[in-house]
């Protein structure tokens, strides 16, 4: 992530910054590359997401990208403050 | 026709203000989607043909439906949930803030905090009551 990603990402609030981070600054012309991560498995505690995250993630998620689309082209249009 | 056409202007309306408000961060997004989805459902029971929804609320509750004031009841108590869930969102922003602003301080000053021994609620008034900032 670059130095002047933070700006845009500090002018607008987001979910832990997940997939809609990702729209917004698509829709903003920003370029978005993808790196391969390797992840190790839990060993110990639990899992801090249940049976409900499974509906109200994806739904949020969604709702924040819609919004990160219409924010975007919001921006887009003001002028830098 | 028209109570149709008014109760899903109405959910329209809430469901623009409400996504509004989500954007602005002025209702946090896990309150936003809940307020939609009530906002949808009451749109879709709006949107039953009125013999099956009189049919199955009799069969299943055995009273019958009011048909426009209930559901502009629920719009009500939709209203006042935003407001409340708007404020709860206003009072948590301000909490972070607030322990961001205190990180950043303790960060700044660094250990001098550390090597202060905890100030109780006693000791501050008395310091308040003779003119010394705590």
């Amino acid at each position: 992530m670059r130095r002047s990603i933070f700006v845009p990402l500090l002018r607008w609030h987001f979910l832990d910054f997940h997939a809609e981070a990702i729209v917004y600054l698509i829709r903003l012309g920003y370029r978005v590359g993808e790196c391969p991560i390797s992840v190790a498995e839990r060993t110990a505690g639990r899992s801090m997401y249940s049976f409900s995250s499974l509906f109200h993630y994806p739904l949020n998620t969604g709702i924040m990208a819609l919004m990160a689309v219409v924010q975007a082209k919001l921006m887009q249009r003001r002028p830098a403050a | 026709m028209i109570s149709t056409l008014a109760v899903v202007a109405i959910g329209l309306l809430f469901f623009g203000w409400v996504l509004n408000l989500v954007r602005k961060g002025s209702v946090y997004v896990g309150y936003g989607s809940a307020l939609l989805t009530a906002i949808g459902g009451i749109i879709c029971i709006a949107l039953i043909p009125a013999q099956f929804l009189e049919a199955f609320v009799q069969h299943a509750s055995g009273v019958p439906p009011r048909g426009l004031p209930v559901v502009l009841a629920a719009y009500s108590i939709l209203l006042a949930l935003i407001y409340v869930l708007k404020e709860v969102t206003a009072i948590s922003k301000r909490l972070r803030t607030l322990t961001q602003q205190l990180a950043i301080e303790l960060a700044r000053h660094g250990s001098t905090f550390d090597a202060e021994e905890p100030v109780t609620k006693a000791q501050s008034v008395a310091r308040i009551s003779h003119g010394r900032s705590v």
